[in-house]
């Protein structure tokens, strides 16, 4: 099944400004070759509950085709899912 | 060597069933009569049949087959209420009945023609029992195999004498192909190459069918060789009962409240274990006077803890009213609870609760594995918050828990 | 026409009506035991790249892929043409990592779908052959297993105690395998007493009017048991959005 993490760890990305062009996963080195789509959710903050993130939907010269997170709060990536 | 039994299954068959318990309900429609739903036809009565209205069909195109006929609005819990009783009342003359859809049922008659006079003498039991509990007439077919009791029922007319096959290949040869179950292209290819009867169709080899007809009439073409070996797929059924026996006369409902919840909610659980649910319940009370009184209800397919309990008080109000009118203001000795827990059915037609036994067995199964393991490695997932824009909050996973 | 195939006809006619379709048969034909009843993936070409219109129940199937290879797709569609029929649906999530989303996007109900998280792979294996023990569970998708794992050295015992009980029981157990095809392990059990096999590898991506929306997979069935293999169907898979 296509893995989806809902509590992922931190992973190392490479970014050109706020874009994704590298990262790290799954002993492999992963470079970024199309964003399919990107989309910023921030939400729960009048809950304490605070979610800031940038989601980058992409592809990867590893042909993985997943999703990133970039979590505004605490300055960390992580890879929410792997779409297969 | 003990001799072989020679296997034998019937067929119970009424057409159109949701119309044709709709037309005793209601004695008063005369003519064609449907029922409908959502703008389909649910069942025809014989006169609407022999118009040409089918089940499935646009009720407009019905109508228009049919000009005047009575249209009803479907009643799915009553005709699943007609059907179960139907099945119990079956359930006295053999052990082993199949639903297969409302209104279609096998039953086992292996080795019990002994106990009748004869195979006509079962067959008009069943038929007898078809009357007596729900008021309709059915078809009955007795044959070796289940496609050919059900060709044998549906030859004959509803109330009629049993149609009794002692050789189904002979049975079948001078039959229409049509009552094969080939599909219409199939059926059309079969007389464009002459094969009208069954048994020229079944004196073609096995390879020569799969070449000509693919490997999707396979099975038709064994079932006219008489070799349908489908087995008979049981409808679970069982009665369980608890008797509790009071030490004094009980006249307080809040103490017949307390024993009869228990004991109900005992039965439940162990009808939940076989995978079963509860459908009828019946309360018999003893009073000191050595009056009894029975209360039944039917519950419906499905029926959790919180039905059947509400089911109970109302019983036990009717029964303790009842015992403080009489002058001598008797008390109960003595209550025995049964329910009856059936499978439901899996009709093709009503589809109500579809397979819903087969969850109930694998959710026993699952909570077995539960309780061996962790309850929370067993789970089923649920939409938490579909609206949500973090998909990991978006669902979340429940334990089994211990719902019916 | 000449005359001994006739005769051969009506010889074999003979033998069958007298002594049953098993008795004797050509090599050419179907077993007359029956054909395997199936369970279709719901995607066309690959139910017919199968040879039975869908993998065989009552037998093992393995789904071998890497990421993004479209093995999540294709188990999420068989779970939801299960589900369709009526069947029951066990999910074994071994590594806690089931994507309920993309479950869903392929039309599986999720209250009918019924999940074992065990928080050990090796408990996952063991879970699955209960499973299989007790019955009722009419498609089983096991997720994922790793070949190169040591915590599923246990999978050779438990596939051998399951395989028979699965036959009689017609449950279907799917397991899908994290591995490339052609560097999987040799001597694995599980390829072993899998009646197929498939590979599902990334071909090509499909591409929207403005982004890439999905994957082409290419999908080979590398063994069958009950068709010829090595029959290719190449798949469109379009990924769900997060609206």
């Amino acid at each position: 099944m296509s893995p989806f993490w809902s509590n992922p760890r931190a992973i190392p990305v490479r970014t050109d400004g706020d874009r994704p062009v590298a990262f790290a996963w799954d002993r492999l080195h992963h470079r970024v070759t199309h964003v399919a789509d990107h989309w910023r959710v921030h939400t729960n903050w009048w809950e304490g509950d605070e979610v800031w993130r940038d989601y980058w939907q992409v592809t990867t010269d590893q042909r993985y085709f997943c999703v990133l997170y970039h979590d505004l709060i605490n300055d960390r990536w992580h890879l929410e899912r792997i779409l297969e | 060597m003990p001799r072989q039994t020679k296997r034998r299954t019937a067929c119970l068959l009424i057409e159109g069933f949701a119309a044709t318990v709709e037309q005793v309900r209601h004695p008063d429609i005369q003519g064609p009569l449907l029922g409908q739903e959502h703008g389909r036809v649910l069942g025809a009565c014989s006169l609407a049949r022999g118009q040409g209205v089918r089940e499935g069909a646009a009720l407009a195109h019905a109508q228009g087959r049919c000009a005047e006929v009575t249209v009803l609005p479907a009643d799915r819990a009553h005709y699943e209420q007609v059907w179960a009783q139907l099945l119990m009342a079956l359930s006295q003359h053999t052990p082993v009945i199949e639903s297969a859809a409302p209104g279609l049922a096998y039953l086992n008659a292996t080795g019990l023609i002994p106990l009748y006079a004869s195979e006509r003498a079962w067959c008009q039991a069943l038929q007898h029992a078809t009357r007596s509990s729900v008021g309709l007439e059915a078809q009955v077919g007795l044959a070796r195999t289940k496609f050919v009791a059900h060709v044998a029922a549906a030859s004959t007319g509803p109330g009629a004498d049993a149609c009794i096959v002692q050789d189904d290949r002979a049975f079948l040869a001078p039959r229409p192909i049509s009552e094969l179950p080939l599909n219409a292209e199939l059926q059309r290819r079969c007389r464009l190459l002459g094969f009208h009867t069954i048994e020229k169709f079944a004196s073609l080899p096995r390879h020569a069918v799969a070449e000509q007809f693919g490997p999707e009439a396979l099975e038709a073409h064994a079932w006219a060789r008489g070799l349908d070996r489908r087995p008979l797929s049981s409808r679970l059924y069982a009665k369980l009962s608890r008797r509790h026996e009071f030490d004094y006369p009980e006249r307080r409902a809040e103490a017949l409240h307390a024993i009869l919840f228990k004991m109900g909610s005992d039965l439940l659980d162990e009808l939940s274990r076989r995978g079963l649910a509860v459908n009828w319940v019946r309360l018999e009370v003893e009073y000191e006077s050595a009056d009894t009184r029975r209360e039944a209800a039917w519950l419906g397919n499905g029926a959790g803890s919180a039905k059947l309990d509400r089911i109970l008080c109302g019983m036990i109000d009717q029964l303790t009213t009842h015992h403080r009118a009489e002058p001598w203001n008797a008390g109960i000795c003595d209550v025995t609870l049964m329910l009856t827990g059936l499978e439901t059915f899996m009709g093709k037609q009503l589809d109500l609760f579809a397979h819903r036994a087969d969850r109930l067995r694998l959710d026993a199964t699952l909570r077995r594995l539960a309780r061996k393991y962790s309850e929370t490695m067993v789970l089923k997932p649920c939409i938490a918050d579909p609206h949500t824009p973090i998909l990991a909050d978006r669902y979340r996973f429940c334990e089994l828990g211990d719902e019916p | 026409m000449t005359t001994i195939p006739i005769e051969l006809d009506r010889t074999l006619a003979n033998i069958h009506t007298r002594w049953g379709d098993s008795a004797i048969r050509r090599l050419s034909d179907q077993d007359p035991a029956g054909l395997a009843p199936m369970l279709s993936t719901g995607l066309a070409d690959l139910d017919d790249a199968l040879g039975i219109g869908g993998i065989p129940r009552g037998r093992i199937t393995e789904m071998v892929g890497t990421a993004s290879a479209g093995q999540g797709s294709l188990a999420a569609n068989l779970a939801a043409q299960a589900q369709k029929r009526g069947d029951q649906v066990v999910y074994v999530d071994a590594v806690h990592r089931a994507d309920l989303s993309l479950l869903t996007h392929w039309g599986v109900a999720l209250e009918s779908l019924r999940m074992l998280r065990p928080l050990h792979k090796a408990t996952a294996l063991e879970m699955t052959r209960d499973l299989v023990v007790e019955g009722h569970a009419d498609l089983i998708l096991f997720d994922r297993f790793d070949p190169t794992d040591p915590t599923f050295e246990s999978i050779d015992q438990m596939l051998s105690e399951v395989t028979p009980l699965l036959g009689r029981s017609s449950s279907t157990l799917v397991f899908l395998t994290h591995a490339e095809a052609a560097s999987y392990p040799s001597g694995q059990a599980l390829p072993y007493f899998s009646s197929v096999r498939l590979s599902c590898e990334h071909a090509d991506w499909i591409h929207g009017s403005a982004a890439i929306e999905g994957i082409i997979a290419r999908v080979t069935v590398i063994k069958n048991k009950l068709a010829p293999p090595h029959r290719i169907a190449e798949l469109s898979l379009r990924m769900p959005t997060y609206a």
